[in-house]
């Protein structure tokens, strides 16, 4: 293990390459790229390295294709053939590369993809904004989002564990915010590739190109499609259990364990709560630790893991309080924050669930913001539509 | 057109333009940057002709050509990456009274929108289409597009593009019903306003691919080209681009070509795409090419008294 001073885009690049050395013995690590800012840097150091095996042969390969929409296909062909298989986009490239990213998760393959968090244009804006990957919700994939570089780097490799454990077979979005991390330093402990290889073992996909021909999507009648459906949400089901699993079997690699679904922070006694995702949350702890020396009992949450998502942790989490600040870094124009509106029913009888949208297109979300809005939280006898917040500039 | 005539036949007083009426923000694009020659190249182009400002739309997609429309003062529409194309298509499908200009970069045209290129030459809609090539993906910082050539070190092929390049004008010559192609520099201004204001009197889709100087991330591809015009091949003839005998005299090589002949105009493509003699000029025309608004606009003159007797025409055939 050594400590390097990474980018989250280097740090993502860096976790995918390892994990992909790790299945060099199998068939190997591949993926298609295609450049978008803010994640550029990750698939251009991606194309710097060389998967070049002992014997001369090519253990991995890196395609260059046209579009965002070539890149999930690419994946997709690669992953079908028993490749570990890696790719990054975001925002509107993320919104061209849908058809393919559903693709992948009905294809049931193990397929992992780095986002960066950016707004979707037009107007053209390359900042932080959770709408793009929440734009993905239903799509059949898992999604993580991280907080800091370190995390970055641990949930690629945590994510291949899990997505290719066989109770699973989904493909993972790993999450992280444009700028904030993408483009910040921070030092992060890079594994070494044995204890990668211990982590991880072999892709072995059930379904793949093998020596028995059979063509693969075809045409469901309305049953076979309720079948598929099925296994596919008995698969997002199985997920939590999994998941603890691979906490451990992380720990026991690296030596630190990743947070749980939910992270919850100074929550014993809390009455008050702010719930959040992303780098915010570093934020939010702040002014709660500035509350709790004022004697208030508050405390907050983190989602990590959005898909599936952690209705029974957050019950569990959620049973104390008395009033609930959700903050959502995004707009489902017509409903309001995509996180409030999930989290919706995990919250006791009589507890205050308010949302607060604030952030939207990168806006630098900072203390005296959080302290805003939990001061009105705070002050409330009822809740009200979606507050929209601005900060300032 | 179902009701629109009246947003495009509005009367407008008549009024003289100048060059500042044509000019947007101020270009943000690098000192140096071929695309300020293309820009002041479309502006006097519209100058000369007069073209209203509020007739005239300029699409782009994404990319750095693609920031043209903010630097225009006509309507503009930077839209997605790819897009450009479909996008002018639809302007141009209701308001064919407008001028369209496109802006599409050799990433947006040819390498993501590459599917829409093929089917709006199809199309033939009558606009004029620049290809900034600058054989880059410019506004993401160095990465190896379609056009670069073999060999070109970038940050995705760090170590050199290894595939040949993709040629836009041998690709466009083998598109069908394709109608003009040409193609000019960005640093012989002349030549460069003289090629886009011929594509400006096409009637159908123009195509011209300008060979654009990226001083910042590929300033090496076309310095050769442009210190050693015996490398350019200057294409002239009745039906050619017509430049000043003064500006011909800096080509070494001139050779006639009949721009309705696309045989030659494909053998000329060809030689070019291989670094030797490349073709400026127009390679190919045909203006008897169907345009989409040929179709779209049959009826526009029937007055609603023939529509009617047309009508009762049919509905009599049903009559016992």
């Amino acid at each position: 293990m050594t400590a390097e001073f990474l980018s989250a885009n280097h740090a993502a690049a860096t976790a995918a390459a390892l994990a992909g050395r790790a299945n060099a013995s199998a068939r190997g690590f591949g993926g298609g790229v295609y450049p978008i800012t803010p994640q550029s840097e990750c698939i251009e150091l991606l194309c710097k390295m060389d998967f070049t095996g002992p014997d001369g042969r090519s253990r991995g390969e890196i395609v260059r294709v046209e579009s965002e929409h070539s890149a999930m296909a690419v994946c997709i062909g690669m992953a079908q053939a028993g490749v570990r298989t890696f790719t990054a986009s975001s925002s509107n490239g993320l919104a061209y590369m849908t058809e393919n990213v559903f693709a992948a998760a009905m294809y049931r393959l193990p397929i992992v993809m780095m986002a960066v968090n950016r707004t979707l244009g037009p107007p053209w804006n390359i900042w932080v904004d959770h709408g793009d990957t929440l734009m993905l919700r239903d799509s059949g994939w898992m999604q993580f989002y991280c907080e800091d570089n370190q995390e970055v780097l641990d949930t690629i490799l945590f994510t291949y564990r899990l997505a290719e454990d066989r109770r699973v077979l989904l493909p993972a979005l790993v999450c992280q915010d444009a700028f904030v991390l993408s483009h910040t330093m921070m030092m992060t402990e890079v594994p070494e590739l044995e204890q990668v290889e211990r982590f991880l073992p072999l892709l072995d996909l059930p379904h793949r190109l093998t020596h028995e021909p059979v063509t693969v999507g075809g045409m469901d009648f309305p049953h076979e499609t309720e079948i598929h459906r099925h296994q596919h949400a008995a698969a997002m089901a199985a997920v939590p259990a999994v998941y603890r699993e691979c906490q451990d079997a992380f720990e026991e690699c690296f030596g630190r364990r990743p947070a749980d679904a939910v992270e919850p922070y100074r929550m014993d006694d809390a009455d008050t709560v702010i719930v959040s995702m992303g780098t915010m949350a570093s934020t939010v702890r702040a002014v709660i630790d500035a509350a709790r020396e004022r004697g208030e009992k508050v405390g907050a949450l983190r989602v990590r893991m959005f898909r599936p998502f952690p209705d029974a942790e957050l019950t569990d989490l959620l049973a104390g309080a008395k009033r609930v600040a959700v903050l959502d870094r995004d707009i489902s124009l017509g409903k309001g924050g995509v996180l409030w509106s999930e989290l919706r029913g995990a919250e006791p009888r009589d507890c205050l669930v308010q949302n607060y949208v604030i952030g939207l297109g990168g806006g630098d979300v900072r203390p005296h913001d959080i302290q805003n809005l939990l001061d009105d939280l705070r002050g409330r006898d009822e809740v009200s539509a979606p507050r929209l917040m601005e900060v300032a500039p | 057109m179902f009701g629109l005539k009246s947003d495009w036949s509005l009367e407008l007083p008549e009024r003289y333009f100048t060059l500042e009426d044509y000019e947007g923000g101020v270009a943000r694009w690098c000192p140096g940057c071929g695309d300020l020659a293309v820009l002041t190249a479309v502006q006097k182009i519209l100058r000369d002709e007069q073209q209203p400002p509020e007739k005239t739309v300029c699409v782009s997609g994404i990319g750095c050509s693609s920031r043209f429309p903010h630097y225009m003062h006509t309507y503009g529409f930077h839209g997605l990456h790819g897009r450009a194309l479909p996008v002018a298509c639809g302007v141009k499908s209701r308001r064919p009274d407008l001028d369209v200009w496109v802006a599409t970069g050799d990433g947006d045209c040819c390498s993501i929108g590459a599917g829409h290129w093929i089917h709006a030459t199809r199309y033939n809609m009558d606009m004029v289409v620049m290809l900034f090539d600058n054989a880059v993906y410019g506004l993401t910082k160095k990465q190896t597009s379609p056009t670069s050539p073999r060999g070109l070190k970038t940050n995705t092929h760090p170590m050199g593009s290894w595939l040949p390049p993709l040629d836009p004008l041998c690709a466009m010559l083998g598109f069908t019903n394709v109608s003009f192609v040409a193609q000019t520099v960005d640093w012989n201004p002349v030549h460069l306003h003289a090629t886009l204001r011929e594509a400006h009197k096409h009637r159908g889709m123009s195509f011209v691919r300008i060979l654009q100087r990226c001083p910042t991330y590929t300033a090496a591809v076309f310095e050769e080209l442009q210190r050693d015009p015996s490398r350019l091949l200057l294409l002239k003839g009745d039906d050619n681009v017509a430049v000043d005998p003064a500006v011909m005299k800096i080509f070494p090589n001139q050779a006639e070509h009949d721009p309705s002949d696309i045989g030659a105009a494909r053998a000329l493509a060809e030689t070019g795409s291989q670094g030797e003699k490349v073709p400026v000029g127009i390679l190919f025309r045909d203006a008897s090419r169907p345009c989409y608004e040929d179709f779209t606009m049959q009826g526009l003159g029937i007055s609603a008294e023939d529509k009617l007797a047309g009508l009762k025409r049919e509905l009599d055939k049903f009559a016992v």
